[in-house]
């Protein structure tokens, strides 16, 4: 039911933008973005639903903690990159744009330094010195 | 049993961390990161295959400072009942000792049966060897009783006595009081040589003095 309102939010919104973009392009574009947020805050609470099932499935599979926090830190990442990439790609920044998802790659390998760090410190116990 | 629920924990682990990767795969918004997150993942899955032996030796470290740790503790906790323990080595030990001292009484007092019936003509009734502990730990003879009967066997040298005197009675009749009193003397004196004997020879071989040895020796019934 949800994804009918979120097309039709997205079809008004075009709509407008379509009607407005002629007159006040910055307006059509603060739309474009109010818009954008809320069709990404009604779906972060479904992610938060899909999440917590991630979360309780990896509890009950007592999956080390290290693990799940860290794949929840890369989704979140992934999506506010996404987003305020796609943004400011909207707004006809490209080149923020992937100054920005360059920002989300950075830091997703920064989540993945640890794991390195553990994996060839392992490696390095287990090989007779 | 432990081994499988342990398999099972560890497979449980990976299948669910793949599944999560590919969840994640598809609800990634953007191509561009695909590689990043999908190098991550594999990290992470690589680290839960290795989670056994990073275990291990985590396991190891952990070793001295648990074993340090309980150390400590139990140190804590004996301090405070250190003497109910000492006191429990005391009860112990001189539990021990009070064994000790009856098995080898025991043996003494076998062994002094079959080496007086052995070497007298008497029948062993009673052993009684009663030991001391002396302070290095050295149990010593403390004393010696004995209760010995002359054997019916051997009874014709002693048994002699009483019926030799009974044949004479009749011919001196005067002299009869003195006679039985004579064999009386005779019996007691014959009784009291071989109680000597006996305590000599318990003095010679348990290496005692003579107050320690006490030897009755009753009469053939």
């Amino acid at each position: 039911m949800e994804i009918i309102q979120v097309v039709g939010l997205g079809l008004v919104t075009t709509f407008l933008i379509l009607v407005i973009k002629e007159q006040k392009p910055v307006f059509a574009f603060l739309l474009a973005t109010f818009v954008g947020i809320i069709i990404f805050i009604s779906l972060a609470a479904k992610l938060a639903e899909v999440i917590g099932v991630l979360q309780n499935l990896a509890t009950q599979a007592r999956v080390n903690n290290l693990f799940l926090e860290t794949i929840l830190k890369i989704i979140g990442i992934a999506y506010i990159a996404e987003f305020g990439a796609q943004v400011t790609r909207d707004a006809g920044q490209g080149s923020i744009a992937s100054k920005i998802e360059l920002a989300g790659k950075v830091l997703i390998m920064v989540m993945a330094i640890p794991i390195i760090t553990v994996i060839i410190e392992t490696i390095v116990q287990i090989l007779p010195a | 049993m432990n081994v499988i629920e342990w398999l099972g924990d560890w497979l449980k682990q990976i299948i669910l961390l793949i599944l999560i990767a590919t969840f994640m795969d598809l609800l990634l918004p953007n191509h561009t990161m695909e590689r990043y997150v999908k190098l991550v993942m594999g990290l992470l899955i690589i680290l839960a295959i290795l989670s056994p032996i990073f275990n291990l030796l985590q396991k190891d470290l952990n070793l001295s400072s648990l074993a340090f740790t309980t150390d400590r503790s139990t140190d804590a906790k004996t301090l405070a009942p250190i003497d109910q323990i000492k006191q429990n080595s005391e009860k112990l030990k001189t539990a021990q000792n009070t064994l000790i001292q009856e098995q080898t009484e025991q043996a003494m007092e076998q062994m002094i049966q079959e080496q007086i019936a052995q070497k007298f003509p008497v029948e062993v009734m009673e052993t009684n060897v009663t030991t001391q502990m002396s302070p290095e730990h050295v149990t010593r003879i403390k004393q010696i009783r004995l209760v010995a009967r002359m054997k019916d066997a051997h009874s014709p040298d002693s048994g002699d006595g009483m019926r030799s005197p009974q044949p004479i009675m009749p011919v001196h009749v005067n002299v009869g009081e003195e006679q039985p009193a004579s064999t009386r003397t005779e019996k007691p004196s014959q009784q009291a040589g071989l109680v000597r004997s006996i305590i000599d020879d318990l003095k010679r071989t348990w290496n005692l003095s003579s107050e320690q040895i006490q030897v009755r020796l009753e009469p053939v019934l």
